[in-house]
């Protein structure tokens, strides 16, 4: 008899147990689906906002070099070629004046010579031709030889057989050009000096200088509140390239930091 | 349990087994149309297993053997919603693998134990294992897939509740069953448990059905 009741007793006690993991499992599956959907809805927002701010700063980067070159070829290519049409006005009346001068010629030419370079100027402004052509080292080789007043110091790993797709380069120049006219302008840097290094299939560039420098957080409120769209081209561009920009504020050296893969993202 | 708890609860466990049907009656949908086809398919053989068993109870007949009839019928159908609901996994060669597999296991095994009119351990533990394990699996392809946004609108999240809920206690009660088979007493106490089991299922798989209406 007593045997028989501690057997009702297991049984009624198993069948709860086995009745409660069975509960268990239905409510692990609803809260569990819940929470991958949330989860999966918050990624795909989040996706979305950040191609809607990389496709914004596209379009935003691409407006304002419309507005420099549009500014360029008014303010300094404009003014030039007026100029040179009212010399050549004056030429033609001196010619049927009979005064013309070697001197005027020497001088119309080399005010050409000025021209022709500002055309170029805003030529390479449009497009940095000297990366694709020569590689992105030789380009920043070339870009750093022509800053004066700063010690700047050039170190790179990069073999010229590695192939950098122009799509990553011209956006790498861009990005390091930026960054440097940035220390000079806003922060008066004297000292900087440059790394390139070559890991696998990454490339690490790394800017250090004497400037005060940013931290990540500095850098990203700064990018968030700035007018001028000069940071958040820089932003978007590295995330074009599927690089990762990192500030780092050291006390005796701060860092600008470059990750990026060198294959087509 | 007294006489009369136990007759209330087998009565509201019969009655029980009219909802699905009602509900499957009164609700509609576009699109569906497979899973309201085996369904019905289930609710239709379950009502009917009911009606026949309460028949041959009232006249004394021994109905064991409408039982093996109603696990093989019933555990077809189960397949076949699982075929439907995780098509992943359970794809038509696995139903008809296991099918055969569970028809001839139990029919060979009832036949050579000349066991027609008697209970089957193999059939029990069967019957009631496949489904809850299709079930478990069907959980795990819900929770891992995470396609189902509102759970508690899909009708296969209650069917698959009702099933895992029936045949999970059935199973644990089936297997008591086997060990306590001589204690008439002890029946009494376990019947409980499958009766109950049974209404909430029946529960659980008209909630289920409701949750197809017009969808």
């Amino acid at each position: 008899m007593e045997n028989e009741s501690s057997v009702i007793l297991i049984i009624i006690v198993a069948s709860m147990l086995f009745l409660l993991m069975v509960l268990a499992i239905i409510t692990f599956t609803a809260i569990y689906n819940r929470r991958i959907i949330k989860k999966d809805n918050e990624l795909k927002l989040s996706i979305k906002n950040r191609e809607l701010a990389v496709l914004r700063a596209t379009i935003e980067t691409q407006s304002s070099e419309r507005e420099k070159i549009a500014l360029n070829l008014h303010d300094e290519v404009g003014p030039l070629l007026s100029t040179m049409k009212l010399k050549l006005f004056q030429n033609q009346k001196d010619f049927k004046a009979g005064n013309m001068q070697y001197e005027t010629f020497q001088s119309d030419r080399e005010f050409l010579d000025t021209i022709i370079k500002i055309v170029r100027k805003v030529s390479h402004d449009l497009s940095p031709q000297f990366v694709t052509k020569f590689g992105i080292v030789r380009a920043i080789e070339n870009f750093m030889s022509e800053m004066q007043g700063i010690d700047a110091s050039f170190d790179s790993n990069l073999d010229e057989e590695v192939e950098i797709p122009n799509f990553i380069s011209s956006n790498l120049y861009y990005i390091i050009t930026e960054l440097i006219n940035n220390l000079i302008k806003h922060e008066g840097i004297k000292r900087l000096n440059i790394t390139f290094h070559l890991e696998g299939k990454e490339l690490t560039i790394e800017i250090e200088h004497d400037g005060i420098g940013y931290t990540q957080e500095e850098f990203d409120i700064f990018e968030k509140n700035s007018t001028g769209l000069g940071l958040s081209s820089i932003k978007s561009r590295s995330i074009v390239i599927g690089g990762d920009l990192t500030f780092r504020k050291q006390p005796d050296s701060p860092k600008i930091e470059i990750k990026t893969p060198v294959v087509a993202p | 349990m007294s006489n009369y708890y136990y007759d209330l609860l087998a009565d509201i466990n019969s009655l029980s087994a009219f909802c699905p049907v009602i509900a499957l009656v009164i609700t509609k949908s576009k699109t569906r149309q497979d899973l309201r086809r085996v369904l019905y398919y289930l609710a239709v053989l379950w009502l009917f297993a009911e009606c026949l068993n309460w028949i041959l109870s009232a006249k004394g007949i021994n109905n064991f053997l409408v039982l093996h009839s109603y696990d093989t019928l019933s555990t077809i159908g189960y397949l076949w919603l699982f075929k439907l609901v995780i098509p992943k996994y359970i794809t038509k060669s696995v139903v008809v693998v296991i099918i055969v597999a569970y028809v001839s296991t139990i029919w060979l095994t009832i036949i050579f134990q000349d066991g027609y009119f008697e209970t089957s351990t193999i059939s029990n533990i069967l019957t009631f294992v496949i489904p809850f394990l299709l079930s478990l699996l069907t959980f795990y392809s819900i929770a891992r897939e995470a396609i189902i946004v509102d759970l508690m609108k899909e009708p296969i999240y209650w069917i698959n509740a009702a099933i895992m809920i029936h045949f999970g206690l059935g199973l644990v009660a089936n297997l008591s069953l086997e060990y306590v088979n001589t204690s008439v007493k002890l029946h009494l106490y376990i019947w409980p448990i499958v009766l109950a089991s049974n209404i909430f299922h029946n529960i659980f798989f008209t909630v289920g059905v409701w949750k197809t209406n017009r969808v």
